[in-house]
């Protein structure tokens, strides 16, 4: 054995040994000792954790949620088509809700048919097709292929949404907390979702709704615009955000991010119509602006349509980025502005344009034929469905320039607040909206 | 404590007897306080340790089949203790080339250091060694391992179980020798 370890073998192994103190002892034998739960502690954790979730819960409905506390996976995406629908859509793969409130609007709004009693020709053929479409109030929501984020939407086919009360109260207060919290919470791209097809059919006309939301719009979506588009065809097919992608006849987009064109054609009529137009970023949250206008297709479509007509057709599809002045107009409908052009004669959707002599000058006031009413006034508090829905407000400043101005503040903002002499598009472009709940 | 008091101690420890744990207490801690202060110099905390290990043997004292010595059972349980809070602080994770040159000393030196030091005094010596140092020759020297099983207990290699060992010796040596050419 090494001589060193056997003297520390010596030394230390066989050496007296120490004697507990009464002081060790005492102290292992509080550790033996049973823990006494702390009662006091444990009613204090829980009046606590109910006070801070009061006051989260208060917070959250006087201030709204918190915008750094918004996970991507607990939002729903709000969106309008221009035909009334909102289309909500979780992103955390629970649910997804297409409520058609036009239809719920028309039922509530007795005035309505007044005020289409006394529209002119035009607009009475409109309304009237646009009533027959909208007599059938009650759609059949069936989502045959949803997939979010790769999931398969628990949804079970022909389930109607709307016809269940219980739904319809779920939606109310969906948007009644959009609207709350709208201007707390901010307006924020759809982080992701993938919503591969969802079709609604329609009872008793054998007519269909499909929405089609492809990736590449669902990606583009995020940052430009998720209205979805109708289009009411003579032969009963009534298409909500087509796309390209979900519909053979309608071409592709060609561009990537950022740079995008689109080209449709009319099922209808064959008749091909096509422009395009370029969007380009600017910052996250999906504004855009561009000084880029196709002056052909300004010229094509001025020449067969009216200014007012074309205002008639991209505001409801588009709202907040038409520019125009009383000879000339020039818009942008978003992505929803292919449907308009091409469909736009079917199309369900009227306007009333009033133009009204005020203190202030010419004020034209939008009206939208299944509210019967403006869809806002001047200085009229925007209410949550012009907000769904439509929500601008069209004056006429002295310089006789028209501009959409709309009257949320974060879309005003995409806007160039001084009017040019010269027309300029501007592409503000969001319809969509990201809220958590 | 003769063997029938010490089963007779073990059984009303199993059935939760305070008396009979307090009494295992103060039969063990002496030796299981010994270990401790082999890794550290101050007495309360080796008492902290041996109550961590006493905790351990008190609630798998069902676990002892009697099949071996109950005082080795507690100290195996009182090393394990020790080694768990040295890995703790990972003293261990170095490879080292072990040096295999024989370290010793002479009858002469071991002699004169048997009649000089004292257990305080070779425990002084101890506790100027590296930690882990200390930790593996303490494992290896007093408690008997062998390097096969410091390396299985610790998570090293054999041959930095050696290396600890021998880099030990070497040290020790040196103060040994230092030591007692003082005058």
């Amino acid at each position: 054995m090494n001589r060193i370890d056997q003297l520390f073998q010596k030394k230390m192994l066989g050496t007296p040994q120490s004697v507990p103190t009464d002081q060790d002892l005492a102290d292992f034998e509080k550790l033996l000792e049973p823990k006494k739960k702390n009662r006091f502690g444990f009613f204090f954790l829980i009046f606590f954790g109910v006070l801070l979730s009061a006051a989260a819960w208060s917070s959250m409905h006087i201030f709204g949620p918190s915008v750094k506390a918004r996970p991507a996976l607990n939002t729903i995406l709000l969106t309008t088509d221009n035909r009334n629908y909102v289309l909500l859509t979780t992103l955390d793969s629970t649910y997804l809700l297409i409520a058609e409130d036009g239809i719920n609007t028309k039922a509530s709004e007795p005035e309505m048919v007044q005020w289409n009693a006394d529209s002119t020709t035009e607009r009475a053929q409109k309304v009237q097709h646009n009533a027959a479409i909208e007599d059938n109030v009650n759609y059949d929501i069936v989502l045959k292929s949803g997939k979010l984020d790769g999931e398969e939407f628990p949804y079970a086919p022909s389930t109607s949404l709307l016809q269940s009360a219980e739904n319809t109260s779920r939606l109310q207060s969906i948007k009644a907390g959009l609207f709350r919290n709208l201007q707390a919470v901010g307006i924020f791209p759809v982080q992701a979702s993938v919503v591969e097809e969802v079709s609604v059919e329609k009872k008793n006309k054998n007519r269909s709704i499909a929405v089609g939301i492809s990736p590449q719009w669902m990606q583009l979506k995020r940052h430009v615009n998720f209205g979805s588009n109708a289009l009411d065809t003579t032969s009963g097919r009534f298409l909500i955000a087509a796309h390209a992608q979900v519909k053979k006849q309608w071409k592709r987009w060609e561009a990537a991010m950022g740079l995008s064109y689109l080209s449709s054609k009319s099922e209808t009529s064959n008749e091909e119509v096509e422009y395009g137009y370029f969007y380009q970023r600017k910052d996250p949250l999906g504004s855009f602006a561009t000084e880029e206008f196709d002056e052909s297709l300004y010229a094509q479509l001025t020449s067969h349509y009216s200014v007012r007509q074309l205002a008639a057709w991209s505001i409801p599809l588009s709202v907040g980025y038409v520019w125009c002045d009383k000879s000339n107009f020039q818009f942008s409908s978003g992505l929803g502005g292919n449907v308009s052009l091409w469909n736009w004669s079917t199309l369900s959707y009227v306007l009333d344009e009033r133009a009204t002599e005020t203190q202030e000058g010419n004020t034209f006031e939008l009206y939208n034929s299944f509210f019967g009413k403006p869809i806002l006034r001047k200085d009229e508090q925007v209410t949550l469905d012009a907000f769904l829905y439509t929500e601008c407000k069209w004056k006429c400043s002295s310089k006789s320039a028209l501009a959409v101005e709309p009257q949320i503040g974060w879309n005003r903002m995409l806007l160039n607040p001084r009017l040019p002499s010269v027309p300029t598009v501007r592409y503000g472009v969001r319809f969509s909206y990201v809220f958590q709940f | 404590m003769t063997n029938n008091e010490l089963e007779v101690c073990i059984e009303g420890c199993r059935s939760g007897d305070r008396k009979a744990q307090l009494q295992l207490y103060k039969t063990f801690f002496g030796q299981l306080l010994q270990m401790a202060l082999r890794y550290t110099n101050q007495r309360e905390d080796a008492k902290g340790y041996v109550n961590q290990a006493f905790l351990k043997i008190l609630n798998n004292i069902h676990q002892y089949d009697a099949s071996g010595s109950f005082e080795g059972w507690c100290k195996r349980i009182m090393t394990r203790t020790l080694i768990d809070i040295w890995r703790q602080k990972k003293l261990y994770t170095q490879n080292i080339v072990v040096d295999e040159r024989l370290i010793d000393i002479d009858e002469t030196t071991y002699n004169e250091a048997e009649r000089y030091f004292d257990e305080e005094g070779v425990r002084q010596l101890l506790q100027r060694l590296p930690e882990a140092t200390r930790h593996v020759f303490s494992l290896f020297a007093l408690e008997g391992y062998a390097h096969s099983e410091i390396a299985a207990l610790l998570g090293i290699s054999e041959g930095t179980s050696r290396w600890h060992v021998n880099d030990a010796r070497r040290q020790l040596k040196g103060w040994i020798e230092q030591t007692l050419q003082k005058p």
